[in-house]
């Protein structure tokens, strides 16, 4: 009885999705078709002959129409097979994994620096609400709000990579030679994009913890004697997972655009450059690729996020 | 809810409070301090939109009004880029065009989306259930991709920066309309307005909106600071406004270049962004708190 | 949709993948790290992006990057000096007839290639006839239009000769371009792309487009006793210049050769790092279409010319790290040069003739201009302050980097431009002859084409170097281009790095005898 809901609503989702993923690819193909230039124009460049353009424009099938070579992708890629990249002539698959998974290592790390200090943070500011820390947290977390992204990460090389010389002012990950040499090239963009989700994700958690301290069922455990500590841990924290799991798949979502910028202020060979650079090219299938790729992991987090809510709450739960 | 982490989490009710008319005077009393002084560094910064061309000490493409990369100083309270143009009067300068882009992005996308919001939340039915899907399906496309996508396509004219932010953000306030609408399409005044045999408009417009006006209101503010960030983004990418315009993202893209000598070409653009920002998000807590509308973040 | 054929999943692109996975896991990353661990590596970076269209085929050296790959595996029959002058690389000595038509290489002897093969004449025919061969479509053809393919023969093997259609008095100076590299004969265009077979100092490990680093290796066999003195050299491109500088005092690379001419003080007081500076015949222009109103007025272009305070400009946009230009694309001091004084800022004359043309009321004009080149926008910019002084408006345009080469650049009447350093010849042809791909002023000037022309065939040096300077006056005071500087070429490395410098050449690059203190 209990799956049902879920299971009706994964097949509704499952649909959508690939609805949504279709739609995605018609949108950036045309979007790309509409640039100026095509793809051999941007790859020659300045040395573009006549000559020479026509020769690679036949070599990379430009000379067929939109339409066909629309069709043609999606034949393909319905088959599982995304292709070859236009201009590096390379599986695009092969390619976009590798990129995917140092991008995947620095969300990772991100993640990993976000999670116990938003949770921690939020606990504080409302167990203390009111008080100078809460308001301290408050203040911090306002600012943390107002600073974009490329600016705390130009900031943050500033005062760090070229001040202090404490970290590398580029993430180039080749450079790591063991785990902790890996960490230190990854610190500063991993803490530019914890930073921003973690402001968030406090200022979300603190309302709700708070919601949560002055419940009922929370004043009752107060009342009965148990200790402060406990209280928070056994009986706030659980309640407010909720929204957090919320705020957090919010963050993801973001963390998918914010990537993008922050690989540009670090240099790190990731998904975001990788869109950016075949973007330049006009390299469909890479760029096409890139953004399936992105838009079915914000569908997944938030199809997640909404299981989980759904599990964690029993009123949901019955009623879904 | 398809996209529940688009928008406010589901213990957030945003249709829960529908507003309540209230004269200017309670509603400012109501306000809490920090409102209040967001309120008032909004005033100044649009003060400073509208007038300071008039008054900034230099012309914003003035080069050479002092040495180049020099620091702070009476002459240039923010220093000056390496061109030697006055990064003070570039920012006071670029307030305008910010504000402009960023308010009238989100006011089109807040205009589109709650209409849609409310004749969708209003009808319900197979309408809803149609433009909803589409609604999701565009706001799950990744928003900096298709902005770079469509500025590269287009050129990157203030118009286009300002139509492509409002397309992409007016699926989401449509959402954030339609769930506050749902909340009240069952009231009584809605079903006398439908016995009187109004039209979907009629009701929408008469009944509806002044009752998600509270809605409305947040929708906007909040958008507000995340298209001066996203447009700020885009011009740091280098997809903001072409020069002269001294657009903050793209004077930080500008002034990126010369960072390891000097800082201040960047900080000056990102402090004026973050004041506006901090503004907007304090004027939007205390707004939510006289709506009584959780200001829970949508995306960033 | 690209109609090669997918080639099979290839053991390095598998190895790549799991070791990125591997990381993700939190194990270590060991590839790299083992081989660095024991060897002199060198860190290299180029300041500009290097794209999935990067090569390592010398027919189709694009971007700067694909240049410094090129100069790392391939060497040239002949290189340019830092003056310019011809010098033997993989030849002893050359020789023509009197008329100039024929020239004949000898070959430098025992030159191995990377795979332990000898070079012969073979190599170099074949690496020639590349690249004139329409089918490989190398934009070097434009500039070889001389050469026909099969006027390119091995005469033994050791012996190369060239039989040209017209005769070319300094033949050895137009094939030391960044085209003209040996490879070893029989490789596919494939095979060059990213895998080729050179002379060079350091041999390919692994070169994958749009992947970082690129890896050479020393080359054991170098025709060179003792080098490379490195075994292993590491190119990467990092397009943002702060973070090249950044990189650079953090030690993360070693050498680039790519540096903005405005904020690296900071470099300079670095006691880890030494700037090099070299003056460099590279123009900065800005070009006008000379067909096209309003500039197809000649009082006009050089009332455009007259607002410019060229000294101003070069403080301002290469912080006085470069030279005055004269509105004439070969620099001041490079072989053949006219000896013009700087031409000097004159607003009234720039009225004067302004009115004179029809435009005392004052004229507007869009300048095109794009990130794409350090500097460009900030000579439009400054460019834009000075001429509104002679009541000239001009309009900035700031066009995507990305496509500016290929949708503004001859396309649009007034633009900023660029070339890097070339011999007289060279700069004075490549743009500004009538029938030059890359006319990008529009010039036709029969009295200036032919004087080139007659230049190339004037044997007696004093009548030549007449011919050119004449042609250089034409472009100067009638041409439109206004050219205002000549940026240095500027670079750092880290001060433990010796035997490197920097040619004023951009893709010249050599890295044969760097050494790791």
């Amino acid at each position: 009885m209990r799956s049902a809901p879920l299971l009706r609503l994964l097949a509704t989702r499952v649909v959508l999705a690939a609805l949504s993923l279709l739609v995605v690819s018609v949108v950036i193909f045309w979007c790309v078709e509409m640039l100026p230039g095509d793809t051999a124009q941007r790859m020659l460049g300045r040395d573009a002959t006549p000559e020479a353009l026509a020769r690679l424009r036949a070599e990379l099938g430009l000379d067929r129409p939109a339409a066909e070579r629309y069709g043609l992708w999606l034949a393909a890629t319905l088959w599982g097979d995304l292709g070859q990249s236009m201009v590096a002539d390379r599986p695009v698959a092969d390619w976009v994994a590798g990129r995917a998974a140092n991008t995947l290592t620095l969300a990772g790390f991100a993640l990993a620096i976000y999670i116990p200090l938003a949770l921690a943070l939020g606990l504080l500011s409302a167990a203390f609400r009111g008080r100078p820390l809460d308001q301290a947290i408050s203040v911090a977390v306002l600012l943390g709000m107002c600073v974009p992204e490329f600016v705390t990460g130009l900031l943050l090389v500033s005062v760090f990579a070229i001040t202090l010389d404490l970290f590398p002012p580029l993430a180039l990950i080749d450079q790591a030679q063991d785990l902790g040499d890996l960490l230190h090239i990854l610190f500063l963009p991993a803490l530019t994009l914890a930073i921003a989700m973690t402001a968030y994700a406090v200022r979300m958690m603190r309302d709700n913890l708070i919601e949560v301290l002055e419940s009922p069922y929370v004043r009752l455990a107060t009342l009965k004697g148990l200790p402060r500590r406990q209280v928070l841990l056994r009986h706030a924290l659980p309640n407010a997972l909720g929204p957090a799991v919320n705020v957090t798949a919010l963050n993801i979502a973001w963390l998918i655009g914010g990537i993008v910028v922050v690989e540009t202020v670090f240099n790190f060979p990731g998904i975001g450059r990788l869109l950016i650079d075949a973007i330049s090219v006009k390299d469909v299938p890479v760029v096409q690729a890139v953004a399936l790729l992105l838009t079915a992991l914000y569908i997944l987090t938030n199809l997640l996020a909404d299981i989980v809510v759904i599990v964690l709450n029993p009123r949901l739960r019955a009623g879904a | 809810m398809a996209a529940a982490a688009e928008h406010a989490p589901p213990t957030a009710a945003p249709a829960a409070a529908p507003a309540r008319r209230r004269p200017m005077a309670e509603a400012w009393a109501l306000m809490p301090a920090s409102g209040r002084v967001g309120l008032a560094m909004l005033v100044v910064y649009a003060a400073v939109a509208l007038t300071g061309p008039w008054w900034a000490p230099f012309d914003p493409g003035k080069i050479a009004a002092g040495p180049p990369l020099s620091p702070p100083s009476a002459r240039h309270l923010a220093g000056t880029d390496a061109l030697g143009r006055d990064l003070f009067s570039r920012v006071v300068h670029g307030t305008g065009a910010v504000m402009w882009m960023s308010l009238s992005a989100t006011g089109l996308a807040v205009l589109a989306g709650s209409l849609v919001g409310l004749v969708t939340g209003y009808l319900r039915g197979w309408i809803d259930e149609i433009v909803m899907r589409l609604a999701d399906i565009m706001i799950s496309i990744p928003p900096l991709i298709i902005a770079v996508l469509v500025i590269g396509a287009f050129g990157n004219s203030q118009t286009v920066v300002i139509l492509i932010v409002a397309l992409l953000f007016a699926p989401r306030v449509a959402r954030v309309v339609r769930a506050a609408t749902l909340g009240i399409v069952t009231e009584d005044y809605v079903t006398a307005a439908v016995l009187r045999g109004e039209s979907a408009l009629g009701i929408a417009v008469r009944e509806l909106l002044p009752n998600v006006t509270g809605t409305v209101f947040v929708e906007f503010a909040i958008r507000s600071g995340f298209a001066i960030m996203f447009i700020g983004a885009l011009g740091f990418l280098g997809f903001g406004a072409p020069p002269p315009t001294p657009e903050w993202g793209v004077m930080i893209n500008e002034g990126r270049r010369t960072i390891s000598a000097a800082l201040w070409p960047v900080l000056a653009p990102a402090l004026a962004m973050a004041g506006l920002v901090l503004a907007i998000n304090l004027f939007t807590e205390g707004l939510a708190r006289v709506i009584g509308r959780s200001p829970g973040p949508a995306t960033h | 949709m690209p109609m090669k054929l997918l080639p099979p999943l290839s053991r390095r692109g598998f190895l790549q993948t799991s070791a990125g996975a591997v990381a993700f896991g939190g194990a270590t990353l060991s590839l790299p790290g083992i081989a660095r661990a024991q060897s002199k590596v060198l860190r290299i970076a180029s300041g500009e992006a290097d794209s999935a269209a990067a090569t390592m085929d010398p027919a189709k050296n694009l971007a700067d990057p694909d240049s410094a790959r090129i100069a790392l595996a391939f060497e040239r029959l002949v290189v340019l000096d830092p003056n310019f002058t011809p010098t033997p690389q993989l030849c002893e000595s050359w020789e023509t007839n009197e008329t100039g038509d024929v020239w004949t290489f000898r070959l430098l002897r025992g030159v191995k290639f990377h795979d332990g093969s000898e070079m012969t004449a073979a190599d170099v025919v074949f690496s020639y006839r590349r690249l004139v061969d329409p089918d490989v479509g190398s934009p070097a053809a434009a500039s070889l239009a001389m050469l026909p393919m099969d006027g390119i023969e091995a005469v033994d093997d050791h012996t190369v000769r060239f039989r040209l259609t017209s005769p070319v008095v300094e033949f050895p100076q137009l094939i030391a371009t960044r085209f003209t590299y040996i490879v070893k004969a029989g490789q596919s265009d494939d095979d060059l792309r990213t895998r080729g077979i050179g002379t060079g100092p350091y041999r390919v490990e692994r070169f994958v487009p749009g992947e970082e680093p690129a890896v050479f290796v020393r080359h054991d066999g170098y025709r060179r006793p003792g080098l490379p003195k490195v075994d292993r050299v590491e190119l990467r491109s990092i397009p943002d210049s702060a973070a090249r500088i950044a990189a650079l005092r953090a030690g993360q690379i070693d050498i680039n050769w790519d540096l903005p001419r405005v904020g690296i003080e900071v470099l300079e007081d670095d006691p880890n790092v030494r700037v090099i500076r070299t003056r460099s015949p590279f123009v900065m222009t800005m070009s006008m279409w000379t067909d096209t109103p309003p500039f197809d007025d000649v009082r006009v272009r050089m009332a455009m010319k007259l607002v410019v305070d060229r000294e101003a400009m070069l403080q301002l946009v290469l912080g006085g790290r470069g030279q005055l230009g004269n509105d004439n694309p070969v620099a001041p001091w490079v072989r053949y040069a006219i000896d013009a004084p700087i031409r000097e800022r004159n607003i009234d004359e720039a009225r004067r003739l302004l009115a004179a043309a029809g435009h005392g009321n004052g004229l507007d004009v869009e300048l095109y201009t794009s990130d794409t080149v350090f500097g460009f926008v900030e000579m439009a910019t400054v460019y834009q302050s000075m001429a509104a002084e002679a009541g000239i408006n001009v309009k900035i345009n700031r066009a995507p980097a990305d496509d500016y080469w290929s949708n503004v650049w001859l396309k649009v009447p007034f633009m900023c431009s660029s070339w890097s350093g070339r011999p007289a010849d060279d700069a004075l042809s490549v743009a500004y002859l009538s029938e030059a791909d890359w006319n990008e002023t529009r010039w036709k000037n029969p009295e200036f084409d032919a004087a080139i022309f007659e230049a190339r065939r004037t044997v007696d040096e004093a009548a030549r170097t007449a011919l050119y300077h004449k042609a250089q006056h034409l472009l100067r005071d009638e041409g439109g281009a206004i050219i205002s500087m000549h940026p240095d070429a500027m670079a750092a490395v880290r001060s433990n790095i010796s035997g490197w410098s920097l040619h004023p050449q951009q893709f010249s690059k050599d890295f044969s005898e760097v050494e790791i203190a």
